[in-house]
């Protein structure tokens, strides 16, 4: 199970882990993640090899006749069943470690948006 | 979207091409063709001027994707890192004494920083004080 080597956890790794859990069966390929996270693709790559490098992504190419299509084919990337289970508790962590800050400077008395009071 | 002619395999404009080109130049050799080929598919299927600015993107990430493929080789290579200037051939040698109890005046040349070791040479005359026991490098 997921205790392996985490990546850093910066804002776009997040936004990249997030559209790939989205629907963990479908597989993506850089422009749909792009614009699913509204990253650009100079910045999607680097996350997506490292997220490969820890075995939380795999990636394959397309089995497609690039004669027959009229395009080349795509290398389609997907969540490993590893890295689902980590990256899911990745997230999990980061929302816990989000509300336990907003926690520390929320005025007293107050309770969060959405919880019932 | 135009309809694909039959036999005709779509390829992103020649300044896209380009800039994918320069950018792969930039990362590791083995990894190069992949990440060419898988630029010019994502970008081919794009409008003229997004594939410029998709390629200028990629153009601008190739040095963190470059990083970021080194940190798989570095973690994944049994080799540690080398000094600076080992990689550019200025080994810091010094004389090593083989511990030969037949010979005490054979010798080596290792670099204090990677290890390399180097012949000294036939030319090479050992004389008595000018090579040093390893126990006697602390120092220095």
């Amino acid at each position: 199970m997921a205790a392996g080597p985490k990546p850093r956890m910066t804002l776009s790794t997040q936004a990249v882990l997030r559209a790939l859990l989205e629907d963990p069966t479908v597989d993506r390929y850089g422009l749909e993640v792009s614009a699913a996270t509204g990253l650009p693709s100079g910045t999607l790559h680097p996350i997506l090899a490292r997220l490969e490098h820890l075995g939380w992504v795999e990636s394959d190419w397309e089995t497609i006749d690039p004669m027959k299509e009229g395009r080349p084919r795509r290398r389609y990337y997907r969540l490993t069943a590893d890295g689902l289970a980590s990256a899911r508790m990745a997230m999990a962590e980061v929302r816990a470690e989000r509300s336990r800050i907003a926690g520390r400077y929320r005025p007293a008395g107050r309770t969060p948006l959405g919880e019932a009071t | 979207m135009k309809q694909p002619q039959p036999g005709f395999v779509a390829t992103p404009t020649g300044p896209a091409s380009a800039m994918v080109f320069i950018a792969v130049l930039a990362l590791p050799s083995t990894c190069r063709d992949r990440y060419r080929d898988e630029f010019r598919a994502e970008l081919c299927c794009l409008p003229v001027g997004r594939q410029i600015l998709e390629a200028a993107g990629l153009l601008a990430g190739t040095v963190a994707l470059r990083h970021a493929l080194k940190e798989e080789d570095m973690s994944t290579s049994p080799e540690p890192a080398r000094h600076l200037t080992c990689r550019i051939g200025r080994h810091h040698y010094l004389f090593i004494d083989d511990e030969n109890p037949e010979d005490r005046r054979i010798h080596h040349l290792e670099c204090r920083d990677c290890g390399k070791v180097k012949d000294p040479g036939p030319d090479y005359q050992p004389t008595d004080g000018t090579w040093l026991a390893k126990g006697s490098l602390g120092g220095w």
